[in-house]
């Protein structure tokens, strides 16, 4: 017998020990592993919508009209305001001051607001 | 999701037996190498949109069960016994399924082999690997897969050719 004739004898046993486990089976507990692999992907997802929410009722004021303007604070710890209408001015100022900007909003054409000291940043200015 | 299952199926059907003896041959149990077969065609199918597409879904199936072991064993921190190969050889054949037990001569020169040997000899010979998806498979260089197939088929033969001579002295 040479190694050729060997490697086959050799080969010929795989067939010998069959795997009998049904794929019904087999498909069933995949189901089991695929659902657990979903749970931490839904805690995260869960995690992301609730910091989103959190983010937002804390920066826009409870009268804040929506889409008026928006408060961001960036990764480098600056802060960024968009305005896109000119209105609830008292709001965007309690809100830059909430995240510790003493700043005094108002909007041209519209009654300023009162501009009282900030005991922490010393002189607000006006913006 | 039934084309899925269809492929899915085909390829569990046709490649069960090959992963159950390549593990079979590294962990050396039966009931374990079933257990881990199982297990890995399971998170196979779980995970079977990416699977289908890998270059040789087979090697993934059997890497798969031969990290879980090592997983199992970790968990126990003792050494999974290795049970005298007669304990595969002499399960008793099932109905239809006279003459397909295996050589015990056959497996127990198989479990002689060393470990890496053994492995080598599982991923070339059983599922018909290449010589660079073995080396990929076991994390080691092709050379060394080639070096340990020569070693084991060199142990194999003079293992098993004075046994088989005997049988058929002709």
């Amino acid at each position: 017998m040479n190694d050729d004739e060997l490697i086959t004898v050799v080969r010929e046993q795989r067939a010998k020990v069959p795997m009998d486990t049904p794929v019904e089976q087999i498909i069933s507990r995949g189901r089991v592993v695929r659902a657990r692999r979903r749970i931490p992907r839904l805690v995260a997802a869960l995690a992301v919508v609730a910091g989103a929410a959190l983010t937002v009722t804390t920066l826009a004021p409870a009268d804040h009209q929506p889409g008026a303007w928006a408060v961001a604070r960036q990764p480098d710890g600056t802060i960024s305001v968009a305005i896109s209408e000119m209105s609830d001015a008292a709001g965007l100022q309690r809100a830059l001051r909430a995240d510790g900007v003493p700043v005094s909003v108002t909007f041209s054409g519209q009654p300023g607001l009162s501009c009282p000291a900030q005991p922490a940043h010393g002189q607000p200015r006006d913006h | 999701m039934k084309t899925q299952r269809l492929d899915f199926a085909e390829f569990y059907r046709a490649t069960k037996d090959e992963c159950l003896f390549t593990v079979l041959v590294s962990v050396g149990d039966q009931d374990a190498a079933q257990d881990l077969v199982a297990e890995a065609f399971a998170r196979a199918w779980a995970s079977w949109r990416t699977v289908s597409r890998h270059p040789a879904p087979v090697a993934w199936v059997v890497r798969t069960a031969l990290n879980a072991n090592i997983s199992r064993w970790r968990r126990r921190r003792r050494e999974v016994p290795v049970p005298d190969p007669g304990t595969v050889a002499d399960r008793p054949a099932r109905d239809g399924e006279v003459g397909r037990s295996v050589d015990p001569w056959i497996m127990a020169a198989l479990m002689r082999l060393p470990l890496r040997q053994r492995q080598v000899v599982a991923l070339r010979l059983f599922l018909d690997l290449d010589t660079g998806r073995t080396a990929t498979v076991l994390g080691i260089a092709p050379g060394t897969v080639q070096a340990h197939l020569g070693r084991a088929i060199a142990a194999l033969r003079e293992d098993l050719l004075p046994t088989r001579q005997q049988e058929n002295p002709t």
